[in-house]
């Protein structure tokens, strides 16, 4: 009886041994590292080292649609999600770039690194012509961002001002100074790299700041209807630190870009903070030096276009870790529902149940 | 310091995050903390108006002579500053028109910012500003205080990018009128035209080359191999040997005597460079446009730097760009700096403010308790405070250094200097002197007296091939040159020459406890031919 209890024993030891040396060699299962590995799509990635992108965005094609700036080869360039370029309008450095409802891109040219070249606004053809151009005096008024508006101006970011220009070239708006003013002036802007003119005719503008970033939103009249941060980042309460795009959604809130703090911060129509969505994680331990542009897209992801240690860049479309479902339209709201307090599901979101 | 990036572990990433982030969040305080509560516009940091900031002192006496170590009264106006502030020292004048202070300031976290500036009127100061190259030629290396003693500077500052490892230049160089190298044009290049004429901006010269009667071919980059296929110029300043490219086609063109060139031999894989000519290397995808090139062929070389750079002297590629119309300028990105080189650190720029005047400014940094240094953005900015209306980052980091009249004043981030590929130099303005082509410079520059120069002895008999010896007794100095020797005392009206006495109208003498010799005489005495231009004006020695 000892015996048969001795060797069953045995097996069980020896069983037991070789349950823990393999679970010991073996990785261990963890959800979180598997949800990394989902969170980053990789769209595009670049052997170059001499150049870099500076601004990404997808278009609706599938395309990407990148500026690449450096000493060498710099190039506004649209690529295939598998990497093979397909158009090229070369020798600039662009800040940004977009492509128009006509098929044209508008791009930003800074003009580095000097003369002969200038610093201008031009929209380009698939063909590669210039068929419109504003030009700026000086480097000192390189423009960071255009955008063609319903109307046929373009809505010019400039380093210390934002400018509205007619397709014959006259300024019929502008906002800020153009030079540098004191912080406490009306109409004050740090390092604006962003302004978007929106349907109802307000302006939401994104200043990334020198030490910390604003976004706020004016109205023609350049009265402010909302902001967010105060152009420094001390603890964070209410501030950005190197925001550099925003996208109002349906439903009246901001999703503002800040690779600072590797954040998506959804803000609502009065300033204040609804969510934070973080992609640090995702890319935490991936030898990132320089993130160089973020942009929000929809679902809470985000585009973010880096350079690493080793000098090769990337665009990544990053899934970012939230505390609330990213709402993309305002819930239509009725008294019914207020009291019962469950949240209408949109078209597309994932819906929490609601205890 | 090279630009560009550094391989770095992901843990040293997030720790420069960090401290970049300190300082950053430092020096935009201490930019924030001089605008708040002031409704003028943003330009001037909050000058203290103690007595330490009244005028420029008048007189040169060298016992104002800057230190290294900061004054009891330095220290004590540190402590007065708030965070953010800068303060301008005294003003020491070095020379008329040449003025020297340091800058003094704060951060946010209580970092000290330490700086200088040497600031030129060119009107009042009869300077010029210069180039210096280490080792007097491509791809050698030389601190600061060498090439600045040797040449007899007024002031200086390190220059352009070079690469450490080689010490060959990064981008565009000039020197004396002669494109020394020529590649990775957009970035910023700083050039001096004429005397005192500063430029900023885009340097790509273009170089033809026409070889017989066929097309004429654009050179893609001269003395670099930091190009991807194209035609690459290699001039006798390149070295003894063209850089072998592999599957290159080399065209070697010497001079036919008659101010042209002729195509010598054609080769692979690093020729000898004709000492009156250059070697056309074709390389990659344009090899093949070597393919109608015979021996025998003239050949035609024309260069051009274009509109914006029309009698340059002297240039260095450097760069950002930093001030422009007395606004900053942020396009280190788009020049193509990355990593390390946009954190806080020394920085080194030259500018020139409204009145036209030249600033040399340098900010010591990487030294936590001596100075914190700034990003390129800090940069453009306390330029912009300090009345630049153009200017423009030159190397940083380690290599950050500036000489003042006669030492290195600034604490260079390595511990010591490090060794440069050129410098920038403040000169006093003398008759140039030339041998055998190339600009001879000496620590004192030659004195014109009734018609004829006095060079330092030391220097004028070294650069002749002459070996010297000094009769401190008889305050005599011989020369010895194969089989001849020549000696000559101060102030004595004879010259001994291979043991003749020779009638001297111009003796030796000293002058600021220099000998200096009679340039003429002893070049001639030497075997060799000195002649005098007039337009414009300068020494012309032929020694071989």
């Amino acid at each position: 009886m000892y015996e048969q209890f001795k060797a069953a024993g045995l097996k069980t030891f020896v069983f037991t041994a070789i349950l823990a040396l393999s679970l010991s060699l073996t990785p261990m299962y963890s959800y979180a590292e598997e949800q990394l590995s989902d969170a980053i799509e990789y769209k595009y990635y670049d052997e170059v080292t001499f150049n870099h992108p500076n601004f990404s965005s997808v278009l609706s094609n599938g395309n990407l649609l990148m500026c690449k700036v450096g000493y060498r080869d710099p190039a506004v360039v649209e690529v295939t999600p598998e990497g093979q370029e397909v158009w090229r309008f070369k020798g600039i450095q662009a800040t940004s770039a977009v492509r128009l409802a006509n098929g044209n891109t508008l791009i930003t040219d800074s003009g580095a690194p000097g003369k002969p070249m200038a610093p201008r606004v031009i929209e380009v053809s698939k063909a590669g012509a210039v068929v419109w151009e504003y030009r700026l005096p000086s480097l000192a008024q390189a423009p960071r961002y255009a955008q063609r508006l319903a109307n046929g101006n373009t809505l010019i970011t400039l380093p210390f001002q934002i400018i509205e220009v007619s397709p014959a070239k006259k300024t019929v708006w502008s906002y800020g100074w153009g030079k540098p003013v004191s912080p406490d002036t009306k109409g004050y802007l740090a390092r604006p790299v962003q302004a978007t003119r929106l349907a109802s005719g307000n302006t939401v503008i994104v200043d990334r700041g020198l030490v910390g970033g604003k976004v706020f939103e004016i109205t023609p009249a350049k009265n402010i209807v909302w902001e967010y941060g105060n152009w420094q980042y001390t603890d964070g309460t209410k501030q950005v630190k190197r925001p550099m795009a925003a996208v109002q959604l349906a439903n009246g809130n901001t999703v503002i870009a800040d690779p600072g703090t590797y954040n998506l911060l959804e803000v609502s129509p009065a300033g204040e903070l609804v969510q934070t969505m973080s992609w640090r994680q995702a890319i935490t331990g991936k030898g990132i030096m320089h993130q160089w542009h973020a942009a929000p897209l929809e679902d809470g992801r985000v585009l973010l276009t880096v350079s690493y240690t080793n000098s090769k860049s990337r665009v990544l479309e990053i899934q970012t870790i939230g505390t609330r479902p990213f709402a993309k339209e305002a819930p239509p709201s009725t008294a019914a529902d207020s009291a019962a307090g469950s949240v209408v599901p949109d078209s597309g979101a994932v819906v929490p149940q609601l205890q | 310091m090279v630009p560009g990036t550094m391989a770095l572990s992901c843990e040293e990433v997030l720790l420069l995050m960090k401290k970049s982030l300190v300082a950053l969040l430092a020096g935009g305080a201490m930019l924030f903390s001089a605008l708040s509560g002031v409704g003028t516009p943003f330009v001037g940091p909050a000058y203290a108006s103690t007595a330490s900031t009244a005028a420029v002192a008048p007189t040169n006496a060298s016992s104002n002579a800057p230190s290294n170590a900061p004054a009891k009264s330095q220290a004590v106006e540190l402590d007065k500053l708030k965070a953010g502030e800068t303060i301008k020292g005294n003003g020491q004048q070095l020379t008329p028109g040449v003025t020297y202070y340091r800058l003094t300031g704060k951060d946010w976290s209580g970092l000290p910012l330490r700086g200088h500036v040497v600031e030129i009127d060119p009107r009042k100061a009869k300077m010029e500003l210069y180039l210096a190259l280490g080792g007097d030629a491509l791809g050698k290396k030389e601190t600061l205080s060498k090439l600045a003693s040797r040449h007899g500077a007024v002031a200086a500052i390190n220059g352009g990018f070079f690469d450490s490892a080689s010490g060959y230049p990064i981008g565009g160089l000039v020197y004396d009128g002669r494109l020394m190298a020529a590649s990775d044009f957009m970035r910023t290049s700083v050039g001096v035209v004429g005397k005192t004429g500063l430029s900023f901006g885009y340097f790509d010269p273009k170089a033809e080359l026409r070889f017989g009667v066929g097309q004429a071919l654009a050179v893609d980059a001269v003395n670099s191999r930091n190009v991807s296929g194209g035609i690459i110029l290699f001039t006798p300043d390149w070295g003894s040997n063209a850089g072998a490219v592999s599957g290159a086609t080399e065209v070697v063109a010497a001079g036919d005597g008659q101010g042209g060139y002729i195509v010598k031999e054609i080769n692979s894989g690093g020729s000898v460079i004709p000492k009156d000519g250059f070697v056309v290397s074709f390389t990659g995808e344009k090899a093949a446009l070597a393919g109608g090139i015979t021996t025998g062929m003239p050949v035609k070389l024309t260069i051009d730097y274009g509109a914006n750079w029309q009698g340059l002297r002297n240039l260095i590629t450097a760069g950002p760009l930093l001030v422009e119309q007395g606004q900053p300028v942020l396009q280190a990105e788009l020049e193509g700096y990355r990593g390390s080189v946009l954190d806080p650190a020394p920085r080194s720029a030259i500018a020139e403010n409204s009145a036209g005047h030249i600033m040399l400014v340098e900010v010591d940094g990487r030294q936590a308790n001596w100075s914190a240094g700034l990003t390129l953005e800090e940069m453009s900015y306390l330029l912009v405070d300090l009345g630049a209306r153009r200017a423009s980052a030159l190397d940083g980091g380690g290599s950050s250094a500036i000489w003042v009249k006669d030492k290195v004043v600034n604490r260079p981030s390595d511990g010591g200097e490090r060794a440069l590929a050129n410098a920038i130099l403040v000169l006093p303005d003398q008759v140039p002197v030339y041998l055998d082509g190339k600009r001879l410079f000496f620590d004192v520059p030659p004195l014109v007296e009734k018609g004829r120069t006095f060079v330092p002895m030391r220097r004028i008999f070294e650069a002749l091939g002459a070996e010297l010896k000094w009769d401190q007794e008889n305050k005599t100095v011989t020369a010895v040159k194969g089989n001849k020797t020549i000696s000559l005392t101060i102030n004595k009206r004879e010259a001994v020459i291979d043991g003749k006495v020779n009638p001297l109208d111009a003796p030796a003498r000293v002058v600021e406890s220099r000998t200096l010799v009679p340039l003429r005489f002893v070049g001639e005495a030497l075997g060799a031919g000195v002649t005098w231009r007039n337009a414009p004006p300068a020494v012309i020695i032929k020694a071989n």
